[in-house]
């Protein structure tokens, strides 16, 4: 088994991701979060693309969240049975993190209160949009894929429950009842409760 | 042999790294680009994520370029030789994708011509900023992975050749000798070579 240290901040962000993914496979590594004890200015220069979360396997380093999540799922066969169910589920993990997440980060990158609210708007159109998208890539009965619960599912889930939360208006799923089953069926997984019973509570 | 249909615009654009995956590995496709004839209006709903690009696969269509290309990449060997390799080849697509060419998108959105010249600025300052890092991540000798070539050169190449190209202030190479030695390398490839000398001529 390799040794793995995803090195990130204290908060759920873009390293939740990884984070989920090593609890469902109840693989153990390092979670290790810049803070006052580890300040992220002295890894900066070195870390893979000046960026975190970065991951570290038997000592050597890679960058990009979705990337990293992407070789985890694979390794932990959470990323599709067949290279055209991978494909699909690189699909949903795209969407979401082009269509979708570009313009809710769109929001925070913004202090003027009136653009702001100009750009929640947008952001929450946009996602509503997206939504009636992601529907209809949804092929199995509470999963993005047939042949059951991948990455994409988790993706998915810590989009709609962590990064879009409550920090904007409300998504009605009824008008999506395939993302709702597959948001629902993530968080009744015994493991993703378990880690979200005992991470750390974090404002992000 | 799959049967390949590749939907997209009349230009190089997001499709284009796939048009020089198939043109590598020498697979044959249908190269079908909406314009007059085939109006993207009519096709824009039942697209998946009602976006183009779009790959159809022995008749299943799939979306997201990177996505597209990946699989393109893994089906025709240019993606990587380890699972690692992968990974990195994946960083590099990523940081091209979301930490570089992101940021044009708000050059294109924005109509006010001061607030366009600074934002210009600043795309060419992080443009050369992140050529730095993907620098680091050059392995081979005029590739980006030890194994030699992949996708992950082609899409570096497309990057620079085909979205930056001559639309902004030229990027000295001098400072980064080993994207120089992977852009001639694509450059030099027989197969792009013909490729280029054949596509039809296009604005973008």
């Amino acid at each position: 088994m390799p040794h793995y240290k995803l090195y990130y901040a204290n908060g759920r962000g873009f390293g939740e991701l990884s984070r989920y993914l090593f609890a469902l496979a109840q693989q153990d590594y390092e979670d290790i979060r810049f803070g006052d004890d580890l300040k992220w200015e002295d890894f900066k220069p070195s870390a893979p693309y000046g960026r975190m979360p970065f991951l570290e396997i038997d000592g050597e380093r890679f960058g990009q969240n979705a990337s990293i999540a992407r070789y985890l799922a694979n390794a932990f066969n959470l990323g599709g049975a067949t290279d055209l169910e991978k494909l699909k589920a690189d699909g949903v993990i795209d969407c979401i993190q082009k269509d979708i997440l570009s313009k809710v980060s769109a929001v925070f990158r913004v202090s003027d209160e009136e653009k702001k609210a100009i750009l929640k708007k947008e952001a929450y159109d946009n996602t509503v949009e997206f939504y009636g998208k992601l529907e209809e890539q949804v092929s199995g009965e509470n999963t993005f894929l047939k042949s059951g619960l991948s990455w994409a599912d988790i993706v998915f889930y810590n989009f709609h429950t962590d990064l879009y939360a409550d920090r904007f208006d409300a998504i009605d799923l009824s008008p999506t009842p395939k993302l709702k089953k597959v948001i629902d069926n993530v968080a009744q997984n015994e493991h993703i409760k378990n880690w979200i019973s005992k991470r750390p509570v974090t404002q992000f | 042999m799959p049967s390949y249909k590749l939907y997209y615009g009349k230009g190089k654009g997001l499709g284009e790294l796939s048009r020089y995956l198939f043109a590598i590995k020498q697979q044959a496709y249908e190269d079908i680009r909406f314009g007059d004839d085939l109006k993207w209006e009519d096709h824009k709903a039942s697209a998946p994520y009602g976006k183009m690009p779009f790959l159809e696969v022995d008749g299943q269509r799939f979306g997201q370029s990177a996505c597209i290309a990946r699989f393109l990449a893994n089906q025709f060997g240019l993606a990587g030789k380890t699972d690692l390799e992968k990974l990195k080849a994946d960083g590099i697509i990523d940081c091209i994708h979301k930490d570089i060419l992101s940021k044009f998108m708000s050059l294109y959105m924005e109509k006010d011509e001061e607030r366009k010249a600074n934002i210009k600025k600043d795309l060419i300052t992080n443009t050369a900023e992140m050529y730095k890092k993907l620098e680091e991540q050059a392995e081979g000798d005029n590739t980006f992975l030890k194994s030699g070539l992949s996708w992950a050169d082609v899409c570096f190449f497309n990057f620079h050749c085909d979205f930056y190209g001559d639309r902004f202030d030229k990027i000295d190479l001098a400072q980064t000798p080993k994207l120089k030695k992977i852009i001639d390398n694509v450059a030099a490839n027989q197969h792009i070579k013909n490729w280029i000398a054949k596509r039809p001529e296009s604005e973008f």
